[in-house]
């Protein structure tokens, strides 16, 4: 078995479930998941980085972040308001509920994949993966304060481009 | 979507993300097939669940190369296409164009339980495709009219025969919207599709058919509760079928069934499509009588006004004090405390003190072990509890401007809870001076609209009402708010009910899984005002009743608050915010 395939089955074997958990929470779908689980396993398994890379897991981690990112940024999203007429009969008040939770989940992820890179992990691992900014500025090599106000001006624009969406569907419905 | 977010509400949705997780068979069988993929050599990207519908869909080279074979095809006349996947992509394409070029349709829907072959509900509706109407005939007697160019909602309830009319959000979409619904969820979301003919009534009919499974996303093991509840159950499993009449290319009839995660059938709604020649033009002529009573529930633009006003009293009110709030029954025997807080505010920061009236023994003697945080508040409040009504302590809270602790008395034990994180102010929000004066309308219902009734104009005040529809698992709910704004907007009387005969409840709720009735009236009955001129309540008082529905019994509620603000701009020590203290 070649080196660079051990490994990664290694990786496989100590992190795929919580690669695969990163995934299904970027994505937020079952099929995609699983596609693109088997599209970063065969990049890693191929790949001179990985082979390369000095802590496998920040690597794997990494590439999944950006894949999942891709294929949001790829998708269509539809920021309309829910049809009332879909939802009088099918639907209780509570699903209504959830569907807007749902769809501020769905923009909030679609914003995110706007920010470069780092601020995108950054907020992945701070506020997804729950992580405290001493274990994030470890895993990245980057000071913990510079990191906070880094999460903390994110956040500040995520709020501002939400409110602005939801100001001019206000106006548009008016 | 009308609220506005804050950090907060960003925060609490990404640790719903954080919630979301795939099944662990799922997680196993993913992580199996790489392991397997990875050991055999020359391993590639073998998509095993895609098929050729999902490969067209999701990639654009696919797309535009299937289109271009479309194309071809017509262009050197082949009629037929080889039955496969890629037809159906064809005719739902075809099927949403010719249905957007219809101008009526009929819709029928019925709703069948399991086990029932009768229908539990039905529904009709008609759309006039030129004037952006849709119609909606529901049973009893309920009809709508749903105004898309002009957004106006009409509801017609026969039961009192009342037109309540409200603003109609949503976007308009024609009868193509089934259709387009099935294309874009397959596009989108890389569905498996199924595809076959069917005869019915003698005619040849290509069915369309997905399956959709919703996560699972309740934290908590061994429960399952998905995105979508349906009759109060959680959905699980959602099957969706078309049937296309390929000679006419249109919709015939549609059907979604819901599961549960046992796979029993939870629900199926079958609806049938019909092009048809003309319809009603207004609610009038579906069956509304004319003398039926219009409840005109337009939001109205001075809503958003005094809400404005609203928080910009709030906000300006002083941040630098130390005050008592105490609530006691308001019943002349027994007029014990409830509930009893000195409160410290000095800028962001706030102390919230919380006592109970002494009743509770054990508490007291816990109360003395923590005298050291306790004396100086319940020397404060000494001066307005007389020395014969024991105190114990509830609760403190601390909020150091951005991290709410809290020490409480919990099964006869101190305990401090874990800190949360607030960027946006103290935790319930309903501690602070302010909380208790201005208050705005928040709830998931109709759009809160302006009101006038005998009090508010007896008492020149502001009115605005609220209210949402009740449904199986919820009981209407109404809330109603009287501003003065001759005491810098403070709130004169707030209503908060919740019961299930509601006189503002649309459609019968036959049974509702929620028995808690719950009414509240709170009546600001005397203000007073900081020495900067600046109004706050001194008195509040607050009525109403809980009871259990179908139960005549019911338990009252009357309580008197009492708030006296005891210093305005005082030096406080910065220790008194310390939340090391709790420790």
């Amino acid at each position: 078995m070649k080196d660079n395939q051990k490994k990664t089955l290694e990786l496989l074997d100590q992190h795929g479930e919580s690669l695969h958990r990163l995934l299904s929470r970027l994505t937020r779908c079952e099929h995609t998941t699983s596609d693109l689980m088997q599209e970063l396993f065969i990049r890693l398994s191929g790949g001179r980085g990985f082979a390369k890379a000095l802590n496998p897991y920040a690597y794997a981690w990494k590439t999944a972040a950006n894949l999942a990112f891709d294929w949001r940024r790829k998708q269509k999203i539809n920021f309309e308001y829910l049809d009332p007429t879909m939802l009088s009969d099918e639907s209780s008040q509570h699903t209504l509920e959830q569907m807007i939770q749902q769809e501020q989940i769905n923009r909030i992820l679609h914003i995110t994949c706007g920010f470069n890179e780092l601020a995108r992990n950054v907020i992945v691992m701070r506020f997804i993966e729950q992580k405290s900014y001493q274990q994030i500025a470890e895993r990245l090599g980057k000071n913990p304060d510079y990191l906070r106000s880094l999460c903390s001006k994110k956040l500040k624009h995520l709020q501002t481009i939400l409110n602005k969406e939801i100001s001019s569907h206000q106006k548009g419905g008016e | 979507m009308a609220k506005k977010l804050t950090e907060q509400d960003i925060i609490r949705n990404f640790e719903k993300i954080t919630e979301f997780n795939a099944p662990k068979e799922t997680i196993t069988r993913d992580i199996d097939n790489i392991h397997q993929m990875l050991k055999e050599p020359g391993a590639q990207a073998s998509p095993a669940d895609q098929n050729v519908w999902r490969i067209i869909m999701q990639n654009k080279w696919t797309k535009r190369v299937s289109a271009a074979v479309i194309f071809i095809a017509i262009l050197i006349g082949i009629s037929n296409l080889p039955q496969s996947e890629l037809s159906a992509a064809e005719l739902l394409i075809k099927v949403s164009e010719k249905m957007a070029n219809i101008k009526w349709a009929k819709n029928t829907s019925k709703t069948y339980l399991p086990g029932n072959d009768k229908p539990a509900n039905s529904s009709t509706s008609i759309t006039d495709v030129k004037n952006k109407q849709v119609f909606l005939v529901y049973e009893k007697g309920y009809l709508h009219q749903l105004d898309y160019k002009n957004q106006v909602k009409s509801v017609y309830r026969p039961d009192d025969n009342t037109m309540i009319v409200s603003k109609l959000k949503g976007k308009w979409v024609g009868p193509e919207r089934k259709v387009k619904q099935f294309i874009e969820k397959l596009k989108t979301e890389g569905l498996e599709v199924k595809q076959s003919k069917e005869v019915i009534d003698g005619i040849e009919m290509t069915v369309i058919e997905y399956d959709e499974t919703l996560n699972d996303i309740n934290p908590e093991p061994d429960k399952y509760m998905s995105k979508m509840l349906f009759a109060g159950k959680s959905v699980k499993t959602i099957k969706k079928k078309l049937v296309i009449n390929t000679d006419r290319m249109n919709l015939s009839s549609s059907q979604v069934s819901y599961f549960d995660p046992e796979d029993n059938p939870i629900a199926r709604i079958v609806s049938e499509t019909e092009i048809i020649e003309s319809g009603p033009t207004d609610i009038y002529e579906l069956g509304a009588p004319k003398d039926a009573i219009i409840i005109n529930k337009i939001p109205d633009e001075q809503v958003k006004d005094i809400r404005k006003k609203i928080s910009e009293n709030q906000g300006s009110f002083t941040k630098n004090y130390v005050a008592v709030y105490i609530q006691r029954l308001a019943e002349k025997d027994n007029n014990r405390i409830m509930e009893a807080l000195v409160i410290y505010c000095q800028g962001k920061k706030l102390r919230v003190d919380s006592f109970y009236s002494g009743s509770y023994a054990k508490r007291e003697k816990l109360t003395e072990k923590r005298k050291d945080i306790l004396q100086g508040s319940i020397d404060i409040l000494r001066r307005h509890v007389p020395a014969d009504e024991a105190l114990a302590m509830h609760h403190v809270s601390i909020y150091d401007g951005l991290w709410q602790h809290k020490l409480e008395i919990r099964d006869k034990e101190f305990v401090l809870n874990p800190k949360q994180r607030r960027p946006d102010g103290d935790a319930r929000g309903n501690d602070d001076l302010d909380d208790f004066g201005w208050r705005i309308l928040w709830w998931l219902g109709d759009p809160e609209h302006m009101y006038e009734d005998e009090f508010s104009k007896e008492n020149d005040l502001i009115a605005m009402e609220l209210t949402a529809q009740g449904s199986s698992n919820r009981l209407p709910k109404r809330l109603a708010l009287y501003v003065d704004p001759a005491k810098d907007y403070l709130y004169r009387r707030y209503i908060d009910k919740r019961i299930l005969d509601a006189p503002w409840q649309i459609e019968k709720i036959e049974d509702c899984t929620q028995k808690h009735e719950d009414v509240k009236i709170y009546d600001i009955v005397e203000y007073a005002q900081t020495s900067a001129g600046k109004w706050y309540p001194k008195t509040i008082t607050i009525n109403g009743y809980s009871k259990t529905t179908g139960k005549k019994r019911q338990s009252d509620f009357n309580r008197k608050c009492k708030i006296f603000l005891i210093e305005e701009n005082p030096k406080l020590q910065q220790e008194l915010f310390d939340p090391q203290i709790l420790e």
